[in-house]
């Protein structure tokens, strides 16, 4: 069996609470109880290329997001 | 009628007349008397005295609001459910069975239980989403279907737009004469004259003014108006001024002696003719005043006498939904809060009111106002109102801005981080106009801006801007000038589709040996907020537990987008992740095929994105445009307002202020009482404004090649003009093809865009090829690009429906030896003749060969007689 999976963190709709849930996990926030929860930006590296048809063709820029 | 089979005549002929003869009256000598009214006025048309009244005027006309659309449409359902009630009670009781009892509400509930009242909201339901309305009277209304539209958030122009929009009716779009779309001048200052599509919808789908309104059932505190104490109050009004009442007798007198007063179809009375125009001017007194009885919506509609005009009379109106907009009343004391009037469209045709025009209407001293307009826009809605120096243009041109406005991408909302509309078009850098209209503050178009500043140039520099193509700047486009954005939003409800038995099974989940997905799916099943996802990539994958199987959904489209939003809500108890809205973002900067218009009705598309080094640039400034547009887009569209703006907008830009550009504002009286700037131009003003900064009066500048550094022969008019990023966009439109999907009988190209067909090539095409003499070219589109096919024909019988391959047995030998298998010669032969002597290949469109076996398959055979092509 595989390693538990890595929790994914959301954001309530109403409150704000940042929330983690597991797999599983009742969704809802445990802050105030609001069930619409966004999913937060990932902090992976996203690549942006150059080939979206504007002036950066050739050249790719990796950016990294971090907060 | 219902259930008058056993009543006496006189019971019958009440309800005729109560409910059918003019139902708006209560009492049949009101009926009685609008009848001989009505008589008057027919026998005054036969005379020739007076004309018919025009069914297509605005005069006539009132509005159908969806409220009072929605009342009588559920006021039929409710009929028709009362009535299915009523008959299941009486079924009930023709039945006799003992265990019913008629004064048991329970068992009465049971019965009209049998007819659910669900029906009537879900009917109302259907009709909001469809449009259409399932009735069998009909309802006296002239379509069925249509009453409902989609307002559409592309930008909040747009939106506005659609609450503002009057229909005409579907009917009349069908109609040959053009009459019904004619604009009349009763509709002035109610409708807009510039705001119409052209087109299909043309003067059918119109738009109020900004100042026009309608009346409603509520007053202005919300509360329901109480119509019978409002015209009780009126009606003692007018016997107060002098009004000889009908009722209790009929007054004999009529015009030209005396005029009728009708309230709200009502004959109240009459007034003597030489007394009526003081009644009307004590009314509209009253009206205005705060404190007296008489709503300030009342529509005072005096048709004075005429020979040969509409027939005369006092006609009030209390009732909704008219029409009304405000005026200024000048014969009553000028006091600024007491003398703003309401006016409906019946009454303004005979009111004297005089707009500040410049020349005052062409009015004569004959008949003096007693009324003024408060602003000359007032006569346009919001749109067009927007576009600076209107007045300045030539009118069809105001009209396609109205429809270009209304397609421009733009800030569509301000709440659009949380939003999941389907489709959302977003400009990531919009701009505040530097020239502006008052409505432009007025409305704060400024929280909704739909364009940017772009300097442009006027000149023919290159070649690309023919024919209303413009040229971009690169780095301007680079630096983010137009940029924007698409949102839309795929919404994943697991529990909502599929069949019922695996529904609350199904989860978002990611497969956890399927390593090569976790790179673009996050351990919820779910992808990465900001993560690109390429065509044909999975963005979410689903988990089935009853079958213990793995699906995933993948993007379609050809283009990679961005993953923007993802929210996760859950609908039932169960834990498990089961609805998720995902919102994508396509990034569109302006590429060449792109649309973009200026403010003026002057649209055109990018054909070049221009390296700024290579743009023309200016001697004293070193700028450069950056936007190029033709010269020749100017004389035969007479659009002086966008150079107007241009100008306007460097002498803003310079000075650092905004420029208020709304239209007819030197006709329009100052604050201070002074009339507007008449002797100097609107030129005058913007050229030393830019003069005191050092520029050229008339806002040309000396601008150097770009390529060859030397200077243009021409001083190159310059300035900043707002222009508009349009919808329509390549990224979405384009549609190329090679080779590709086939259809499957035929195995030609399919059409449609989505699935990467083709364009098709059709009869008219094909003449142009011929007449051009194109054979190749012809033979290459029609045959070898679409199903060229070479097909088997047996020259003995002429059939190619009855050729067979033979497998050719395997070459033993080969094998045995090492080496690899040979291509078999392929062996064809024909079933009929039981030979493959006659065998030979032809090429030929595939649609021949099904042709072919469309006909054998009706007992028809066809045969081909071959022969070399040279011999014929």
């Amino acid at each position: 069996m595989d390693p538990q999976p890595e929790p994914v963190s959301y954001i309530c709709g109403d409150c704000g609470m940042e929330n983690t849930l597991k797999p599983g996990d009742v969704i809802q926030c445990r802050e105030c109880g609001y069930r619409i929860l966004y999913k937060k930006r990932t902090r992976r590296i996203v690549q942006y290329e150059g080939t979206l048809g504007d002036g950066w063709s050739g050249h790719v820029i990796a950016c990294v997001l971090k907060y | 009628m219902d259930g008058l089979r056993k009543e006496s005549y006189y019971v019958v002929a009440e309800t005729v007349l109560r409910d059918y003869i003019f139902v708006h009256l209560d009492d049949n000598y009101d009926k009685f008397n609008l009848l001989i009214f009505m008589l008057q006025k027919l026998f005054s048309l036969i005379d020739q005295t007076s004309v018919p009244d025009n069914p297509d005027s605005l005069q006539n006309q009132e509005i159908l609001l969806p409220g009072h659309l929605i009342t009588i449409y559920l006021k039929e359902k409710i009929e028709d459910w009362l009535q299915k009630a009523r008959k299941l009670l009486q079924d009930e009781l023709e039945k006799g069975s003992k265990t019913f009892d008629f004064f048991s509400l329970v068992n009465i509930k049971k019965v009209i239980d049998k007819n659910p009242s669900r029906s009537l909201s879900a009917a109302i339901e259907a009709m909001l989403k469809t449009g259409r309305m399932v009735t069998q009277s009909g309802l006296d209304l002239q379509q069925r279907a249509g009453y409902t539209v989609q307002a559409e958030r592309l930008n909040f122009l747009r939106f506005i737009s659609f609450f503002r929009a009057v229909h005409r009716g579907a009917s009349f779009a069908g109609l040959r004469t053009t009459s019904v779309r004619k604009l009349l001048p009763e509709s002035w200052g109610f409708l807009c004259p510039v705001h119409t599509p052209d087109g299909e919808p043309c003067g059918l789908l119109n738009h109020m003014t900004s100042t026009c309104r309608v009346t409603s059932y509520y007053d202005s505190h919300g509360n329901v108006r109480d119509f019978s104490k409002i015209r009780s109050s009126i009606l003692s009004v007018l016997i107060g001024v002098g009004m000889m009442p009908s009722l209790p007798k009929l007054v004999k007198a009529g015009p030209p002696a005396a005029l009728s007063v009708l309230l709200d179809g009502r004959v109240v009375g009459a007034i003597p003719s030489s007394e009526v125009e003081k009644v009307v001017a004590h009314l509209r007194k009253l009206k205005v005043s705060a404190a007296s009885v008489i709503p300030d919506d009342l529509e005072v509609g005096y048709v004075p006498l005429s020979m040969g005009g509409a027939y005369p009379g006092l006609y009030l109106f209390t009732s909704p939904p008219r029409f009304v907009r405000p005026v200024r009343n000048i014969s009553l004391l000028p006091e600024e809060s007491q003398n703003i009037e309401l006016i409906g469209p019946f009454e303004q045709v005979f009111m004297e009111i005089s707009c500040p025009d410049g020349g005052n209407g062409g009015r004569s001293n004959d008949f003096s106002a007693t009324h003024e307009e408060i602003h000359p826009t007032g006569m346009l809605s919001v749109v067009p109102n927007l576009t600076p120096y209107s007045d300045h243009n030539q009118s069809p041109r105001n009209m396609y801005q109205c429809q270009m406005a209304k397609q421009t991408m733009g800030f569509s909302l301000q709440a659009i981080k949380h939003r999941a509309d389907q489709k959302l078009y977003h400009l990531q850098t919009p701009q505040t106009p530097i020239v502006r209209t008052s409505t432009y503050t007025k409305y704060s178009i400024d929280e909704y801006p739909t364009g940017t500043n772009a300097i442009v140039a006027v000149l023919a520099y290159t070649g690309y801007d023919m024919e209303d193509a413009m040229i971009l700047n690169k780095s301007s486009v680079d630096r983010g000038m137009c940029h924007g954005q698409i949102y839309q939003t795929e919404t994943i409800d697991l529990a909502d589709d599929g069949s019922r038995s695996d529904r609350s099974q199904r989860a978002f989940r990611r497969n956890r040996d399927n390593k090569s997905m976790h790179s673009v799916i996050d351990s919820d099943g779910l992808p990465y907020v900001g993560q690109l996802i390429h065509p044909g990539e999975p963005y979410c994958s689903i988990y089935d537990r009853t079958t213990n199987s793995w699906r995933s959904n993948s993007r379609k489209g050809s283009e990679p987008v961005f993953v923007d939003y993802v929210a996760v809500d859950m609908k039932n108890s169960k834990n498990l992740l089961q609805k998720a809205n995902i919102r994508f973002r396509h990034t569109r900067n302006p590429i060449i095929g792109d649309k973009f218009s200026s403010r003026h009705g002057q649209k055109g598309v990018c054909s070049q994105l221009w390296p700024d080094i290579d743009m023309p640039f200016s001697g004293v400034t070193g700028m450069r445009p950056d936007l190029i547009i033709n010269p020749h887009a100017f004389p035969s569209r007479m659009t002086i307002a966008m150079l107007l703006e241009s100008v306007a907008a460097k002498g803003g830009a310079l000075h650092g202020k905004f420029m208020d550009a709304t239209p007819f504002a030197n006709s329009v009286k100052k604050a201070n009482g002074e009339a507007g700037s008449e002797s100097k131009s609107l030129v005058d003003e913007f050229g030393e404004m830019l003069k005191t900064c050092g520029f050229n009066y008339h806002g040309v500048e000396v601008l150097y090649s770009g390529v060859y550094g030397s200077e243009l022969t021409c001083e190159i008019f310059i300035g900043p003009v707002y222009y508009q990023r349009l919808r329509h966009m390549v990224s979405d439109k384009f549609q190329v093809r090679s080779t590709g999907t086939i259809d499957q009988i035929t195995r030609q190209p399919i059409k449609g865009r989505k699935r990467g067909g083709g364009i098709r090539f059709g009869e008219m095409e094909r003449d142009s090829m011929l007449a051009h003499g194109a054979a190749y070219l012809l033979h290459d589109r029609l045959h070898t690009c679409s199903d060229y096919h070479v097909a088997d024909v047996c020259s003995i019988c002429g059939s190619m429906l009855t050729t067979s391959f033979i497998q050719p047995q395997r070459r033993a030998v080969r094998e045995i030896g090492g080496l690899p298998p040979a291509r078999a010669p392929k062996k064809v032969t024909c079933h009929a003749c039981k030979t493959s002597k006659g065998m030979e290949t032809v090429a030929m469109p595939y649609v021949f060969r099904y042709l072919a076996a469309e006909l054998a398959a009706m007992n028809i055979k066809m045969t081909l007689q071959l022969s070399n092509g040279a011999e014929v």
